[in-house]
């Protein structure tokens, strides 16, 4: 059980990471684009800037979750020694918090449950879609963009299907997150 | 090559791709390589040459175009970023 939340502590913060890489990979094309003035690019950048509101949550959500788990007092026993990490980190889960009650006040919580089991499955659909697209106009970047969230999408279902408190449906959600990261940053960066 | 549309990174590339295609390039052939007409090509002429991208000799009254080192460089990067906006869907 230790090792499964050490693990745990270890993919959420290469999560992060990942997350903020992909993020700063994606926003220096947003501005690069919006440098030019290239036809047709709002819709790119549109998709950009959701993705990227997408990420930046996704980091909120992920730095509450691996929190938690410090809470727990596993990762205080490992390094104590790094407290202005940790404060950061506490500084992050306010933030993370904050934008969790935004997000469900005003709505009951069945329905944050509904869309966080459907959402996947409708974005992965359309990223699918989106992926079948960009291979047949053999669009390479949208392409493996697309692709990467695809199969995020499916193993992120996949992992709240088969949730139930089981640790490793959390490290298959953790797996397809870092997965993405790495397919986006490869082909996306410039 | 599609004329309409184009946005100023892609006429500027064109144009350097002109220069660079020849060792020395005289007007016309930029204005036909570069799909461009005289008088809004000349203006981006001498822009580039005050920034250094290109340069002229004089011979029988006429200019010949070449591209200088910078010049060389900064086609290269258009060229990259032709390939990343065309891997995104879109056309310079």
């Amino acid at each position: 059980m230790l090792t499964e939340r050490l693990m745990c502590i270890v993919l959420g913060v290469g999560s992060i990471i990942g997350d903020i890489i992909c993020l700063w990979t994606i926003l220096r094309i947003f501005f690069l684009i919006s440098g030019l003035d290239v036809p047709k690019r709002t819709k790119i950048q549109m998709g950009m800037f959701f993705f990227s509101c997408g990420i930046i949550l996704e980091v909120f959500i992920l730095t509450s979750y691996v929190t938690i788990i410090v809470e727990e007092g596993y990762a205080s026993i490992f390094f104590p020694k790094y407290r202005d990490f940790w404060f950061l980190t506490f500084l992050f889960y306010v933030l993370s918090a904050l934008a969790l009650i935004v997000h469900i006040s005003g709505i009951r919580m069945i329905i944050p449950i509904i869309i966080l089991e459907v959402l996947p499955v409708v974005s992965g659909i359309l990223f699918l879609i989106v992926a079948i697209e960009s291979i047949r106009n053999k669009i390479r970047k949208i392409r493996a963009w697309s692709l990467a969230c695809t199969i995020q999408s499916l193993l992120f279902e996949s992992g709240l299907v088969l949730w139930s408190g089981i640790i490793w449906n959390e490290i298959i959600v953790l797996l397809a997150i870092i997965l993405r990261n790495l397919i986006v940053i490869a082909n996306m960066h410039y | 090559m599609s004329s309409t549309h184009r946005s100023r990174i892609g006429i500027l590339l064109n144009i350097l791709e002109a220069i660079n295609k020849r060792d020395y390039a005289i007007i016309t052939e930029i204005i036909r390589e570069a799909n461009i007409p005289h008088e809004r090509l000349l203006p981006i002429l001498e822009r580039l040459i005050e920034r250094g991208y290109i340069r002229y000799i004089k011979r029988d009254n006429r200019r010949y175009y070449m591209l200088t080192p910078d010049g060389y460089r900064l086609m290269q990067e258009l060229r990259r970023l032709k390939h990343l906006i065309e891997d995104l869907g879109l056309s310079l």
